[in-house]
């Protein structure tokens, strides 16, 4: 299987992590008589709590919230692995019609607000008893140019796999997509794990089908390149485009994306969109307003330099300047 | 006298321990490997009599010492309402 040889033959253990594979790792090094990280041991005794928490959680929300409920990503992914604990999570992604509505009847039930929210979800909720997050999302994490549209998505949703009344999921074929799509709205190339999410939602299905729904959906180039990386993982070999090499060489090597590769994936994110137009467009509202504000930076820069020149020397630096500008990973 | 795990709780096992968590007082717990053994037995339908059979022979521990071992636990066991009694 790809994802032992991986663990087997990497000593990294910050790279298995930055991949999501150190449970993995536990597991299996642990059964050959490897000595396994404490960090990983504690990483999956915090999974099994997790997995252990959502089917509460899940039927709590359900108690407050009326209407239709889409579960994302996460633990509805994580019930198709050998074992869910191997495929970490820390929060629910819940897809629902009227998010604002739903954000303030989980207020008023008990849940408060921890983390800012962005575009596509209200912000992270802590519910009571509970230590997974649950984002309410009125459109899942995709890029911008997706013709995908929620409605759809609403319409074929199907039960979930966990059982719990009244939550809805969407069927294989769409979530393997939109695992697609969410990684690529992150990153291209992010991590092995979303790789593996990928495979263990497709197994049984047909490729066709599938490139037809990411074709329709305008996400035919983000998949096909999911389909390369994934057939490369799988083989143990280096994909053959330069692309897949170049933007995707973390995942070979097995190690966190450094900053500057982090960028580079971000600004070539939109290549991948269906027209030139469309690619021009999305590649200059990325690239334009990171470089302006690396260019803000370095003009603050520059001019606190310039002012700092007519005061005198302070006898010790009393701050150090981050080397580059913080790089934001929603 | 067998005992079982009531529906308000849920375990796991992990790497030789078990994570527990109890929906009605939101709490979790986690059991190390010797308590691992002797939860396996109980939350199995089986009797304090037969974790302590499982523990000697799983561990180096007199019958003597892994009786202690399992009726402390198993009174923290029921005092936490985490297993019951699995008589009518």
């Amino acid at each position: 299987m790809a994802v032992d040889r991986v663990v087997d033959n990497t000593t990294d253990a910050a790279g298995l992590r930055a991949h999501g594979l150190d449970i993995w790792a536990a597991r299996r090094w642990s059964a050959t008589g490897r000595p396994v990280p404490p960090e990983f041991l504690a990483h999956e005794r915090a999974a099994a709590m997790a997995v252990l928490s959502v089917l509460p959680l899940l039927a709590w929300i359900r108690s407050v919230l009326d209407g239709p409920m889409v579960l994302l990503k996460g633990p509805e992914v994580a019930a198709r692995y050998p074992d869910p604990v191997l495929r970490p999570f820390g929060d629910l992604d819940l897809l629902v019609p009227r998010a604002d509505a739903a954000q303030r009847l989980l207020l008023a039930a008990g849940c408060r607000e921890v983390w800012a929210g962005y575009s596509h979800h209200r912000p992270a909720l802590r519910c009571p008893g509970s230590p997974l997050l649950v984002e309410i999302h009125e459109r899942p994490a995709w890029p911008q140019w997706t013709t995908a549209r929620t409605d759809e998505l609403f319409t074929s949703a199907v039960p979930s796999l966990l059982g719990v009344d009244g939550i809805l999921t969407v069927p294989p074929a769409q979530q393997a997509v939109l695992l697609a799509a969410h990684s690529w709205h992150h990153e291209p190339y992010r991590r092995l794990i979303d790789l593996v999410d990928i495979a263990a939602m497709t197994d049984d299905l047909d490729p066709v089908v599938l490139r037809a729904l990411a074709e329709r959906w305008a996400l035919g180039g983000v998949w096909r390149a999911n389909a390369r990386a994934i057939e490369a993982f799988r083989s143990g070999e280096l994909p053959g485009s330069w692309a897949d090499r170049l933007l995707g060489h973390h995942l070979w090597t097995v190690r966190d994306r450094t900053q500057r590769e982090l960028l580079l994936a971000r600004w070539a994110a939109g290549l991948w969109a269906p027209t030139p137009s469309v690619v021009v467009r999305t590649v200059m509202g990325t690239v334009l307003p990171e470089a302006r504000n690396i260019l803000r930076y370095k003009a603050s820069r520059t001019l606190r330099a310039m002012g700092r020149s007519f005061n005198p020397p302070p006898e010790r630096s009393e701050r150090i300047e981050p080397e580059h500008p913080t790089i934001d990973r929603q | 006298m067998s005992y079982r795990v009531p529906e308000h709780v849920h375990a796991r096992p992990v790497q030789g321990e078990v994570m527990i968590l109890d929906t009605r007082s939101n709490r979790y717990l986690g059991l190390n490997g010797t308590g691992a053994a002797v939860w396996a037995v109980l939350a199995g339908g089986g009797s304090n009599a037969d974790a302590v059979a499982d523990l000697t022979t799983r561990f180096e521990v007199t019958p003597e010492t892994a009786e202690a071992d399992v009726m402390r636990l198993l009174e923290e066991l029921l005092r936490l309402g985490l297993i019951i009694s699995a008589a009518p």
